[in-house]
Parts: structure tokens; C-alpha cells; sequence
């Protein structure tokens, strides 16, 4: 008695015809019964591929770019009140340096130079420390505050 | 060049010009993608009204998620699975069921039922000369089949048979498994085939 091929072997003859195994062919050409299995999957795939494209009633393109943020100018912005607060905090250490520089340098009278090198290095590690960390707070916060 | 690396380059040069700046570039990603935008979104949302909210949130999380874009997919591919998420997600917050079968009980063929099927399946082949009619009768059946199909098996059908993409690349979409897609699309075939001989032995009858 012949054996059937299988639903999915019909589908894969119909449809995946490149990778079709030789014993398919080979059925398909003495098995009436599954060659009328693939007009039917035929006729589907053909009504599947008939089915209108769906389209917006309304212009995505326009409506989307109406929403999209500026972020060049805003960059750009930050970038500006930034080198601003950088230039209004040298001015004001310059000008408090400028202004105590007899205090300051009567501060130092009399310390060995090597205390001077550490009390420095000391301070521009904590500082450069402190900028590192606040920088990586920020960098969190953003990633935090972009929901997308 | 080949078609791949002529999207690539385009991809690149696009995405580079949104990053620079420049929106109109984006407008052309959402011209040259918003069909398969289109096509997920009728697919997997039933709401009319909803449908153009997901659509702008899908851009908008693009846009946003423009700058981590590795190049490691087509442009679209990764626009698409964004669509895909988007409508999942809203589906799951509506607590929609993506698996849910809209067919009716006795849609399912049973051993005697098949053998009213294979006749269907015969007059069909017969009748496969007169096309035009038969491709009328069956498209509008399947419009109903396919809106009857789970909301998954659904996607896959029209991503593979109308937007032509390939098994890895549906599975990139959807999350799933090249294989997993495969045996999915077989299963929603099969259904739709169920559903047309059904529905034409049933017209047949009339």
C-alpha cells in the first residue's frame, strides 16, 4: 500500500522546493492524492500573498519627526554652560589665589618642600578621584533617565 | 557589490547622518522601513486607535536606540524587532494571550471530517483552472483564516509569505529560534489549510 507523505513534507515540497528530498520528488510524481495536497497549499501560499499590504491612514514620517528631540542643540547648549562654569571657577580660584598670595605664600614658610609635593599630590588625587566618581554618577543617572 | 552590503553601506550612512544630526535622514529610515513597520503592527494590534500610538513610540525608541546599533543586522531587521517588542509588550500590559487560537472547535479536522476534506481538496485542484474565481474565493477566506490565527503564527505567515524575509531573520524579529519559526509557520499553514477546505466545503454545500 502506498504511504502518504506527511503534512509537513507536502508543505516543504511547496514551498522549501530547493531542499526537497529526492523520495518527495520522486512520490509526488506517482501519488495523485499528494499532488492535490500541494494545489491546495498552493492556492493558499498564492492567497496569502494576494492579502492587501497594510498601510497608515496618516503620514508616520511627518508625525514622528514633528517628536524628535534636538539633541545637537541641546549638546550644544550644555557644552556652553559647562566651559562657562569651568572659566567663571578659574577665574574665582585665580582671583582668591591672586588676592591671599601673601597669606598662601607665608602659609608655606618654613614646611620642608618634599610636605609640599605631597600635600599637592594628595589633593589632585582626591580631587581627580572625586571628578572620576561624579563623572561615573552622571553617566548612571543618564542611562537611568534614558527610558528607551 | 551584492545586495547585502549595498543595504549595509546605505544602513551605515544613514545612521551615521542621524547621529550627526540630521532628522531628515531619519525620516528616510521610517519612509524606507514602514511598511514591515505597518505589517507587524496590523498583525499583532487590533485597536485602530492604538496602532498609530505603537507606530511613533516604535521611531521614537529607534531614534533614541540609534547610537547602540552594531551593524549586526539589516537596519530594518532591527526596526522590526523593535516593532515586534513594542506590540508584545502592549499586548502583555493589555494581558492579551499571544498563543490564543481563534478558531472555532470543530475547525479542527478530525480523522472522518478529513476524508470531506480531501474530496475539498480534489475539487480544488480540479477547479484549478478557473483561477481567477477560485483566487477570489480563497483570498477572502483566508483574510478571516489568517485574522483567526494566533497572534504569533499570524506575524511569522506575513513576514515570511509577504515581506519575504528568511527563517533566521524572522527569528531575529520575533526572539525565537530558526527552527521554532519553522515549525510554526507549518502549523499555522496547516490551520489556514483546515480553515479554507472547511470554509469552502461549507460554501460548496450553500
Amino acid at each position: 500500500m502506498l504511504k502518504h507523505l506527511t503534512d509537513d513534507e507536502v508543505q516543504v515540497y511547496v514551498v522549501d522546493k530547493q531542499n526537497v528530498e529526492m523520495r518527495i520528488i520522486e512520490h509526488m510524481h506517482i501519488c495523485a492524492e499528494c499532488r492535490a495536497k500541494t494545489e491546495v497549499y498552493r492556492l493558499l501560499i498564492s492567497g496569502i500573498e494576494q492579502q492587501p499590504r497594510p498601510v497608515f491612514d496618516f503620514d508616520l514620517s511627518a508625525s514622528v519627526l514633528k517628536q524628535l528631540p534636538t539633541p545637537q542643540l541641546k549638546a550644544a547648549n550644555d557644552k556652553l554652560v559647562t566651559w562657562i562654569l569651568v572659566f567663571v571657577s578659574i577665574g574665582f580660584i585665580a582671583g582668591a589665589v591672586y588676592y591671599f598670595r601673601n597669606q598662601l605664600a607665608s602659609m608655606f614658610e618654613g614646611v620642608a618642600t618634599i610636605f609640599i609635593y605631597l600635600i599637592a599630590i594628595s589633593a589632585i588625587t582626591v580631587i581627580a578621584a572625586l571628578v572620576f566618581d561624579m563623572y561615573k554618577k552622571y553617566q548612571k543617572e543618564m542611562k537611568v533617565l534614558d527610558l528607551y | 557589490m551584492s545586495s547585502n552590503t549595498w543595504l549595509h553601506t546605505t544602513d551605515r550612512r544613514l545612521v551615521e547622518r542621524v547621529l550627526g544630526g540630521d532628522t531628515n535622514a531619519f525620516g528616510i529610515i521610517v519612509k524606507n522601513t514602514e511598511n514591515l513597520v505597518a505589517r507587524i503592527i496590523f498583525d499583532t494590534i487590533a485597536n485602530d486607535g492604538d496602532r498609530k500610538d505603537i507606530a511613533q513610540d516604535i521611531y521614537l525608541k529607534a531614534y533614541q536606540k540609534l547610537p547602540t546599533f552594531k551593524f549586526q543586522s539589516k537596519l530594518s531587521t532591527w526596526i522590526a524587532q523593535i516593532s515586534y517588542n513594542t506590540c508584545i509588550d502592549h499586548l502583555r500590559k493589555k494581558k492579551l494571550v499571544l498563543l490564543q487560537n481563534g478558531f472555532e472547535e470543530k475547525e479542527n479536522v478530525s480523522e472522518n471530517e478529513m476524508l470531506d476534506v480531501m474530496n475539498a481538496a480534489k475539487e480544488i485542484s480540479a477547479e484549478a483552472a478557473d483561477t481567477i474565481v477560485i483566487e477570489k474565493n480563497i483570498s477572502d477566506i483566508l483574510k478571516t483564516g489568517i485574522a483567526k490565527l494566533p497572534t504569533v503564527y499570524k506575524t511569522l505567515v506575513t513576514l515570511y509569505h509577504n515581506e519575504e524575509l528568511s527563517y533566521d531573520e524572522i527569528g531575529q524579529i520575533t526572539g525565537l529560534p530558526a527552527g521554532t519559526v519553522k515549525s510554526y509557520l507549518f502549523r499555522a499553514r496547516r490551520e489556514l489549510k483546515n480553515h479554507l477546505l472547511l470554509q469552502y466545503k461549507k460554501e460548496d454545500l450553500c
